[in-house]
């Protein structure tokens, strides 16, 4: 029986429109681990990420996410996961400061907490009053960033993270994840670059819906273990 | 949940604020329907008064339309519905929040083209509190049965043009109550006991429930 704070995949099969996205995928991933996800253009990369924040449903097999069992309990699971996938989820038309008020209201939490998070991604400058339509695409990243920050997941499911960011946000962002697991957090990353796990964590290489055991990065802190 | 509820609503009514979409497009849609209907009718006073209640619902339904449309556009762009699903609250608060926005919104559309229907075809209102109260009635049908349509029409996929297709024959009925309604009103010695006012409360009602009920798997679908 796993603990409250691992994931747990237990040969999940995920069909989309017919089509199996994910294929019997089996994976045990322990509290504090970084998973960087590797493959080819539908790899089901972005499927794993999406089933283990509650937003797809696994139609075969089972899974045990942080406690919550799937599937089931992809509502619950939602509140505990945060996710960055290729989109923002903002609102163009509100403004910067609007968009995170929004997060603060729907997360409970207080206003400081977003203020912090605004001004780790230098959002909290010029940018707080400007609609979101207006932001390039990276700015818009560092806002979603600063909401997903503010909302301080237990599991981190990030979709190609690094894109749209300048140097210093990829550096923040890595640092803000590595900090995330030392405290006990899983981030799963869905990355093409070739360098990501090379300073730690696990790299899981998907092909076909499943993931295939792989070499673990050159500062890995745990092998392929649990894969099948 | 109502705090939640009232997060949504705010936001969907801080987005009105900023795009002035239901100003700016829908109600002068609204406006140029009626006046349409004015000019082409315009020598035939009695046909335009007997017209106006059926005239004026057709009006707040298509108009309502646009609205819905936009409010579930505006959720599809940077995928904003996921976002919000992400934060893990309930859908119940969700469609509250979304309805309570829509709602006063078309109220508001409603005052401006009953005020248009008012001025353009002037037919007699002998009781408000008639109108009123059905208007409200119809308008958390409309909505709650448009929240649902919408969600279920709102995916990338189906697109926004198969919402009239679904909406239109459901809602009908509260259509035709709600203008039977206001010929009610039109005599002086109508009020809130007014058969059809029942028929429109129990549509309201009804919807509302159904609306509650489904727009969380709508929502999912």
């Amino acid at each position: 029986m796993p603990a409250d704070d691992s994931v747990s995949f237990s040969s999940v099969t995920v069909t989309l429109a017919g089509f199996p996205a994910l294929l019997n995928l089996s994976l045990e991933v322990a509290a504090g681990e970084t998973v960087y996800l590797r493959g080819p253009n539908g790899a089901g990369k972005t499927t794993l990420l999406r089933t283990l924040a509650g937003l797809e449903k696994a139609t075969r097999g089972s899974a045990r996410v942080l406690g919550v069992g799937l599937p089931g309990g992809e509502r619950s699971l939602r509140a505990l996961a945060g996710m960055m996938g290729t989109r923002s989820h903002l609102y163009e038309d509100l403004t910067v400061a609007e968009n995170l008020d929004l997060a603060r209201r729907l997360l409970a939490v207080s206003s400081s907490r977003i203020d912090d998070a605004a001004e780790l991604f230098g959002v909290r400058g010029r940018l707080w009053r400007q609609k979101v339509a207006s932001l390039s695409a990276g700015q818009k990243r560092r806002v979603a960033l600063a909401g997903l920050v503010a909302k301080n997941p237990r599991l981190w499911l990030l979709d190609e993270p690094h894109s749209s960011l300048d140097a210093a946000g990829r550096d923040l962002l890595d640092k803000l994840i590595a900090e995330a697991t030392k405290r006990g957090a899983i981030a799963f990353v869905a990355t093409h670059e070739a360098e990501a796990g090379r300073a730690g964590g696990r790299v899981v290489e998907m092909v076909g819906g499943t993931v295939r055991p792989a070499a673990s990065g050159g500062g890995g802190d745990s092998g392929p273990e649990g894969l099948e | 949940m109502i705090r939640r509820a009232w997060a949504v609503a705010r936001k969907d009514m801080l987005i009105e604020y900023h795009s002035r979409v239901a100003l700016n497009q829908v109600i002068p849609f609204a406006l140029a329907v009626l006046l349409t209907f004015g000019f082409a009718l315009d020598t035939r006073d009695q046909l335009l008064a007997e017209i106006a209640p059926g005239l004026f619902w057709v009006v707040v339904l298509f108009s309502s339309l646009y609205l819905i449309a936009r409010s579930f556009r505006v959720e599809r762009e940077n995928a904003a519905m996921e976002g919000l699903v992400l934060y893990g609250i309930d859908p119940m608060a969700i469609f509250l929040g979304k309805l309570a926005a829509l709602a006063v919104q078309m109220l508001v559309l409603e005052a401006v083209a009953a005020a248009g229907i008012v001025i353009l075809f002037n037919p007699p209102v002998g009781s408000l509190g008639l109108l009123a109260i059905s208007a409200l009635a119809a308008t958390l049908a409309i909505g709650s049965i448009g929240l649902v349509y919408g969600a279920l029409s709102s995916s990338e996929h189906s697109g926004e043009s198969l919402l009239p297709l679904l909406v239109i024959p459901v809602l009908a009925p509260i259509v035709i109550s709600a203008a039977k309604c206001w010929s009610d009103a039109e005599s002086a010695g109508a009020g809130i006991y007014d058969p059809w006012l029942k028929i429109v409360s129990i549509f309201g009602a009804v919807f509302l429930a159904v609306g509650a009920a489904g727009f969380g798997p709508a929502m999912e679908d």
